[in-house]
Formats: C-alpha cells, structure tokens, sequence
C-alpha cells in the first residue's frame, strides 16, 4: 500500500481512495482505538456536567506544568500529546491469539508525570474527536474525564504507593507500574459503563431511552469484563514492557523524575495522593452502591433476597420524605426509590460541576487580554 | 467496546503488526483525503470555520435534546441533503455517517431489542425459562438511539469534511480556548503525522524482517521497546523543536495572527442556522 | 555597533553535552561582515553545535563570544538579549521537521515576525516576499506533512528570510537534497552574497564549496576546533588534510588493468582523469 505520508499531494489525488481506505477500515471491522464514548450516546446534561468536571483538572495540570517547563511547555505538551495518540494506535498482542489497543495512560503518567499525562491524554483524544472524527465532540469533556483524568490519576497513584522508596530502575517499580495501569484502565472501563448504563435511568420517555438503551445491569459488566482481561491485558503489557524499555535504554528519564521535588514535603504530598485517590473514587463508591438501589427497589430486592434489610427500610422512609416533595420533572413517575436517590446524588453532582463550569468560563471570558495575542487583532 | 466472539475469530488471522499499519494507513489517508474535501469548492466549505464551529456544536446541542423520533429522523435527513448541496459524493457522506459508527451502535444496540420490556409486538422464540420478545418501547428506544447517533455524526462528518484543519483550529477561539492551549493542539497535530509515519516505519520494518511465527514474549518486549523508542523520540523532538522556537524569537508568549473575517453570508447563515434550530427545539417542547 | 566590528568573535569555546561528551573543544574564530563561510568537517567534528552556539541557543561551557561586539556568552538565559540577536541572526536548521512546527506553511514563515512584534501589515509583507524568495508561494496553504523533502528544505529557509536577519546559518543545507534543490539552492546562497548578508554554512559534502565559499573553516573530527582555515581553492587542493579530517577517504580503483589509489570525497560525482 502507498505511503500516503512519503507521497507529495498536489491536488492531483482523486478521491476515490479515501473511499478505499475507509472501506478497508471498516471490512477489517470498525476498530475503536480504546473505549470513546461517541455523540448521541449519552445526554447533553451528562456530556456537559463532565466538561465541568474535566475543566478543573486541566487548569490544574496547565498551573502546575507552567511552573516546570515554563517556556518549553508549548513544544514539549505538543509532542507528549503526540506521543500518546501514536500509542494509541498500537495494537498489542494479549495472551489468547487476539490484540487490543492500549490507551497509555498510566506509561505517559509514569514517564512524563501525572500532570503531563492529564493534559497529553485529553490533548489526543480532543485531536481524535475534532480531527480525525473518531469519538464524540460532545463527549469530549466525558471522554477526557475517564481516560485523561481517572484513569492516568489512578494509574499513578497506585504506582506511587506500590513503589514507595524503590529504586526507579528496579522490577517493583515495572510491577507497580503494571497494577496501576490495570486499576485504572479498569476504572475507566467501570465509568464508561456506569455513564452509559445511568442513561435510560434518568433519559427515558414513557419507557423508551432516549439515549444509550443499556441500563447499569447490562452496561457495567459488557464494559467491565473486557477491560478485566483483554483491554486490561493490552494496558498491562503496554505498560510494563514500555516502561521496562526506558529503564534499560533511558534510565536517566526516571532518574531525573525521581530526584525532582517531594523530596522536601513527602509527608503532605503522601496525603495529597491519597485524597486525590478517595476523591476519584469517592462518586464512583456513591454510584456503584447507587446502582444496587436503582436496579433494585427495596420490594424487588425482598423477592430476591427472601427480606428487607431493616436498616434500608428505615433509610427508604428516611429518603422519601423529602423526595416526595421535590420531584424532578424528568423523571418518570414510576421510579423506583433508588432511582430518585441515585437522581439526587447525580444532580448533586451536575449542579457543583456547572458552578465549576460557570467559574472557569467567567474566568475565561472576564480575563483581560494582556498581550495573549498579537498586534494582529484580537 | 464489547469484543463479541465473531470479532475475536476474526482478529487471529492478522497479526498485531499488520493490524497497526492498517490502522495507522488507514487514519493517515483518510484526513488527508478529508482535507482534499475541505479544499473544493461548495456552500458548507465557504462559510467562515468558526460560524461554521459555532452553529454546528449549536446543533450537536439540539440533536442531543430531541426527544421527537420523528424531528430526529427529519433532522438527520436535512443534515444529509445538507452534505449533498455542499457537494461532498454521496458515497463518501454514506460511508462516514451511516457505516461507520453509526453500523458499530447498531450492533452494540442490537441486543438491547430483546432486553427493554413493554408490549411485545414479535415473539422470536424462548430460550429455557426467558421468551425472546421484541417490544413496543425497545424498537422505540433503539430507533431512537440510533437515529440520534448517526445524527450527531453527520454532524461531525460534515464538519471535518468541509472544513480545512488549520482553519477548524483557529475557529476554536469562538469558544475562548485559551491561545496557548490552540498552539499545543496545532502543533500536536503536526507532529502526531511524524510520530504515525515512525510508528508505519517500525512496524514495517518488523513485517519485513519476521518470518514465520514468534514468541508471545518476544511480540511484548518488541511493542513496550517501540513505544519506548516513540517516548525518547518525542522527547527528543520537544528540545529540539524548543530551540527552533526560540531560535526565531519565541520567549514563551504566544502570538498569532487572525485571518478571519465574517462576511454578510456568514452572519445570515449563522442567524437562519440558530433561527432554524431554536424552532426545531420549540416544536420538540411543545410536543 | 559600526559594520566594521567582526559579526562573531569566539574566544576558547569549548561546549560539553550533559556535561560529558566533548562536543567542541578551545575554538577561536573570526567571522566578518558579508563573508561567505562554510565550515567543513566530518559528522561529528561539533559543526552543529558550533552554529548552535552562534545563535545563542547553547551556552558555552567555557570561552567567551562576541555577537556584532556585544558579548553574547549568556545569552541563552537572557530573553531580551535572545531577541535581540535572533532579530539579527537566522539559524536553518539541518532537520526541517524540527523547523517546521505550525499548522501550515503561512503560519511557518510568519511565526519569526509575529515573535518580534511587528505590525499585522509588515508581518504580511514579509512572509509574502520570504514565500516568493524561495518559490513557495503556491504552497502557503499547506500542512508541513504535505510537502516533500526539498519543499520542506524551501519554507524552512523562507521562515528565516522572513525575519530579514543580517547573518544566515545553514546547518548541512543540502544534506537529503534532490539534485534540482540543490542546484537552486546554491544559486540562492550565491544571491545571498549580493545582498550584502553574511552566511554561515556547515557541511561535509566538498562539491558545493567552490560555489559559495569566500573562505573555509575545516573542523578536525578529532581535535573538535578549527585546524585549517583559507580560500576554497586552497583548502580543496589540501589532499593530505581532507584525508587527515576524514572529508575524503583513500579509494581503491581498477580501470581495466590498472589499479590505484586515489583520494575520494563521499558525495557527489565520480570524476578524475588517468594519466
């Protein structure tokens, strides 16, 4: 097949192979480079309150990488984010005979730094969505959110932990890397499905989803079970045998990582990742036990299980007394107890992060120009 | 997503090393042939990039919100006579917005025709204790899923097919993306194309060299090796692109100029687009 | 600054990368106004180093340097003093896909005068004659991925004429280069001469020198510092030290009955007479 890269396009192509191409592409069977969450499949309310939740992380990270690479941030930004949508296209062989791509969250994380990672997975999944047409445009704050965010976070975290005081050229440190990338390929799989299985909960109109038709019972275990093994296999193998590459061929990367700062508060920064650990999962603990209730109705749990836990009954009138007053319009009359629970929390959720939104886009909008841009207009 | 059996049989006839130079050609030749598209002439490809941006990201709004099956179905229909008058081939706006992801939903969404309770309109047959049925609400709900779906991809098909990249770019300020972080997205689009054509190289240069059959083990040092390779190339890279920066002036504050300007098309498209959407919107509410 | 201080004076440079590796050792040089200089010397003899050294993007690990007879030792953390001599001087980098980092071709050139500041107007006018100069304007609207390699050879050299410096430094300008680039490419160094700007070229491929050269800097690829330096003609005639610095290579010969050796450059045409 030509080299489209090597071949000098002036204007003389016919169109006609884009059309092989992309009928080639799709005979090798539509391959979808991890799990993005395309438009359409989840609500506007649910894309957007993940944009809230997104934009703090990249200020953030933006914050802290101004700091360290000040003047080399534009460049060196653009190439880890190249560097990581290159990884992405890998296909990696996993044990059983078949491939799976790798996001590369947790080895971008381990090699560049958490925050770097952050930024670097978000900026390749926005090129993807906007670019190449590959994953939603309005999923993009979701999509930046659990493979940008939880995921390379988690996936560093756990390293850190794992690791301790080890040598960074040590094999604990190639296990460590391997857990973390494990854990949190797996919690982005968990939250692809929880976000796709809360949809006809919440989006439904007289029964009919109006968005994604998979509840929690289906969504969570169809993405879960193949990040377990195949999709989690791929992160794995990725990570580890990346990693172990660059502490045999540039060891001096992970050296300079290591010697940098902590040094001077280990104690507060310790901390700083563990709260940083609770506070990604803490909704994700709210939801999973959000989603035993919305599955099941105390009632339809006494069917199941033989009896009513005294203390869910208590907690249930607990619950609707101050639910009943407040219903929310778009919520079918027939949900359950735990589905209106589960809406409240989630509400909870969409309403802090659209202060967050409103925040940072006042931030934007109100900030004065100071020399941004050139003489060149503005 | 899912990995349903008939892929997984599938997958063991191509190696991971051919499967990655597909999938790296492929994605390669089809933006380049997109920014052929982009560069014709027609309606869509005159209209400045960020009204363009503006009403379109309105519109992936409005198709997000639809509850109506039928607006929906009348949406999608006038995106499609849309990418017709706008002189893209119909073969291509087919192949992108209804084979594409569109063909990957309704497989995702298949099952779940069996799965939605309601009246059931056709009985397929039972398995042990379960009769397969499908509904009212479940052909209701999958219509619905996938007709928004392909929807918001034709959206976006459109928008990447009559739009130049480096102009979609520059359009992003309409949304008051910071200048800095537009420079990082530019310049890591550029350099994405040096790192894919890297990648092509390493694993062609493997095809070539492997014969027959190697170890599992093997296989994984060889892919974690050139990934690390694609690490220090990159790291490398941002040094030295650095200092090309700075050896023409850069001290780290980004300057860039602006080459749009709204003509009266523009501003009447952009007014009958939001006019238009706003009413699909009412008619949706009123319903 | 009067034009008859020398553009570059070099005092004992000596530059380590990391450190460790000794890229160029105890240079002194002289480089006046409007000179055409190539300084030859094999890979690895620190030519790249040196013009990096030159454009204030490294700083020396010791000796001292003079720009237009200000001292520019420090400047690589001296972000007025970066503009000011990046203003006045250009480096052309050997590898264009390092040079070329913006979205098109246009936004390329036009990166350098938007850096120092100029007016929309004047920014245009000059990416638009630098376009013309180097016979790119039909290009302007391209992505770096798009072009082939001499094009890319082109705009990079485009991006620094925009700038207008008074000193060009070219980094093995015609190293992966067609033979039609290259032909134009000397025309266009030639022209260079005429228009009263000093250039600084380095490379190892000796059939280009006659053309542009007003004087020769040759680098020993042991020593790392200039070991010879002259006219074109008389540095090329210099058998015994081309050999020495490793710029040509004793080849052995058959022509039909007769062997021999004789000294050969590495690029270029195969040409000499027997006797």
């Amino acid at each position: 097949m030509a080299d489209p890269l090597g071949q000098k396009p002036d204007g003389a192509i016919t169109p006609s192979p884009w059309d092989e191409a992309a009928a080639r592409s799709l005979a090798s069977e539509q391959e979808e480079p991890a799990m993005h969450i395309p438009d359409g499949y989840i609500s506007p309310a649910t894309a957007l309150a993940f944009y809230g939740a997104v934009l703090p992380f990249w200020w953030a990270a933006a914050q802290r990488l101004k700091r360290v690479l000040s003047g080399q941030l534009v460049p060196a930004l653009a190439l880890f984010s190249a560097f990581t949508f290159a990884v992405m296209m890998f296909n990696v062989p996993v044990p059983g005979g078949t491939t799976a791509h790798a996001v590369g969250g947790t080895l971008a994380a381990v090699v560049l730094g958490p925050w770097a990672a952050v930024i670097a997975v978000s900026v390749a999944l926005i090129i993807q969505a906007l670019f190449f047409g590959d994953g939603g445009i309005t999923a993009i704050g979701a999509n930046c959110f659990i493979l940008g965010v939880a995921l390379p976070l988690t996936g560093y975290g756990v390293y850190r932990l794992v690791s301790g005081r080890s040598d960074p050229l040590s094999r604990r440190r190639l296990l460590a890397a391997g857990i973390g990338a494990y854990l949190g390929i797996n919690l982005a799989g968990l939250l692809v499905g929880l976000v796709l299985g809360i949809q006809p909960i919440f989006w439904s109109e007289d029964g009919r989803a109006l968005y994604s038709p998979y509840g929690l019972r289906e969504a969570v275990p169809a993405l879960l079970v193949p990040h377990l093994t195949i999709a989690g296999a791929a992160e794995v193998i990725a990570t580890v045998f990346g990693l172990a590459y660059v502490q045999r061929a540039h060891p001096e990367l992970l050296e300079r990582r290591a010697a940098t700062p902590r040094a001077a508060r280990p104690a507060r920064r310790w901390t700083a990742v563990i709260v940083a650990l609770l506070a990604l999962l803490s909704p994700l603990g709210l939801l999973a036990s959000g989603s035993a209730w919305g599955e099941w109705g105390s009632g339809e749990l006494a069917q199941r299980v033989g009896y009513v836990p005294r203390g869910l009954q208590e907690l249930e009138s607990l619950w609707n007394a101050p639910l009943s007053g407040y219903t929310l319009p778009w919520m079918s009359k027939s949900a359950s107890f735990g589905e209106q629970a589960l809406a409240y929390i989630l509400s909870a959720v969409v309403g802090v992060a659209l202060i967050f939104a409103a925040t940072f886009a006042l931030r934007i909008l109100l900030r004065p120009h100071q020399g941004q841009q050139a003489g060149a207009g503005s | 997503m899912t990995v349903s059996p008939v892929r997984q049989r599938h997958r063991k006839r191509k190696s991971f090393v051919e499967r990655t130079i597909t999938g790296v050609s492929a994605a390669v030749e089809q933006t380049v042939y997109s920014e052929t598209y982009a560069r014709q002439d027609g309606f869509l490809q005159r209209v400045d990039p960020r009204a363009k941006l503006g009403l379109f990201v309105l519109a992936l709004l409005v198709v997000g919100l639809v509850h109506d099956l039928a607006l929906l179905v009348g949406l999608w229909l006038a995106l499609l006579g849309l990418g017709l008058a706008t002189r893209l081939p119909f073969k291509v706006i087919a192949l992108r917005t209804m084979l594409g992801v569109p063909l990957f939903a309704g497989v995702v969404a298949l099952p779940a025709l069996f799965l939605i309770d309601g009246r059931p309109l056709l009985s397929i047959g039972s398995l042990g204790p379960v009769t397969l049925a499908v509904s009212d609400r479940a052909i209701l709900s999958v219509t619905t899923f996938l007709c928004r779906v392909s929807a918001s991809v034709t959206l976006a098909a459109l928008l990447v097919l009559t739009t130049r990249w480096a102009d979609l770019l520059k359009a992003l300020r309409v949304f008051r993306v910071p200048d800095v972080f537009i420079v990082v997205l530019g310049m890591t689009y550029r350099y994405v194309f040096l790192l894919l054509r890297l990648t092509e190289n390493l694993f062609l240069g493997r095809a070539s060299r492997t014969v027959g059959t190697t170890s599992a083990g093997e296989q994984r040092r060889w892919v974690g090796a050139s990934m690390g390779t694609l690490v220090s190339r990159s790291l490398k890279l941002s040094n030295d692109v650095y200092a090309a920066m700075v050896a023409r002036g850069f001290s780290g504050e980004v300057r860039t100029l602006t080459t749009f300007r709204m003509r009266d098309e523009d501003w009447l498209f952009v007014s009958l687009g939001v006019v238009l959407l706003g009413l699909a919107w009412l008619v949706d509410l009123s319903r | 600054m009067e034009s008859s201080e020398p553009v570059f004076r070099l005092e004992g440079v000596s530059y380590r990368y990391h450190g460790r590796h000794l890229a160029l050792d105890r240079v002194d040089l002289v480089v006046e106004p409007g000179e055409q200089l190539v300084v030859l010397g094999a890979n690895g003899s620190g030519k790249s180093t040196l013009l990096k050294i030159l454009d204030g993007l490294y700083r020396p690990t010791s000796g001292r340097i003079w720009a237009f007879g200000e001292e520019i030792t420090d400047v690589a953390d001296d972000p007025e003093g970066a503009r000011w001599l990046h203003r006045r001087v250009g480096l052309v980098f050997q590898d264009p896909d390092v040079q070329l980092f913006s979205p098109t071709v246009y936004d390329d050139v036009a990166f350098g005068p938007l850096q120092l500041g100029w007016p929309e107007e004047q920014v245009r006018e000059h990416v638009e004659r630098a376009l013309r100069a180097m016979e790119v304007a039909h290009l302007a609207d391209r992505a770096p991925y798009e072009l082939s390699g001499g094009e890319k050879k082109r705009v990079a050299i485009a991006t620094v004429l925009a700038m207008d410096p008074e000193v060009i430094l070219l980094d093995e300008p015609t190293a992966n280069l067609d033979p039609r680039t290259r032909a134009a490419l000397v025309h266009l160094i030639q022209g260079m001469r005429a228009l009263g700007k000093t250039v600084i070229l380095t490379t190892h491929e000796l059939d280009i020198v006659p053309g542009i050269a007003t004087r020769v800097v040759v680098f020993g690829d042991q020593e790392r510092r200039p070991v010879a330096s002259g006219h074109p003609d008389e540095i090329l005639s210099d058998v015994e030290l081309l050999v020495r610095t490793n710029l040509i290579h004793e080849h052995l010969h058959w022509h039909g009955e007769l062997a021999h050796t004789h000294p050969h450059g590495h690029e270029g045409e195969h040409l000499h007479e027997h006797r």
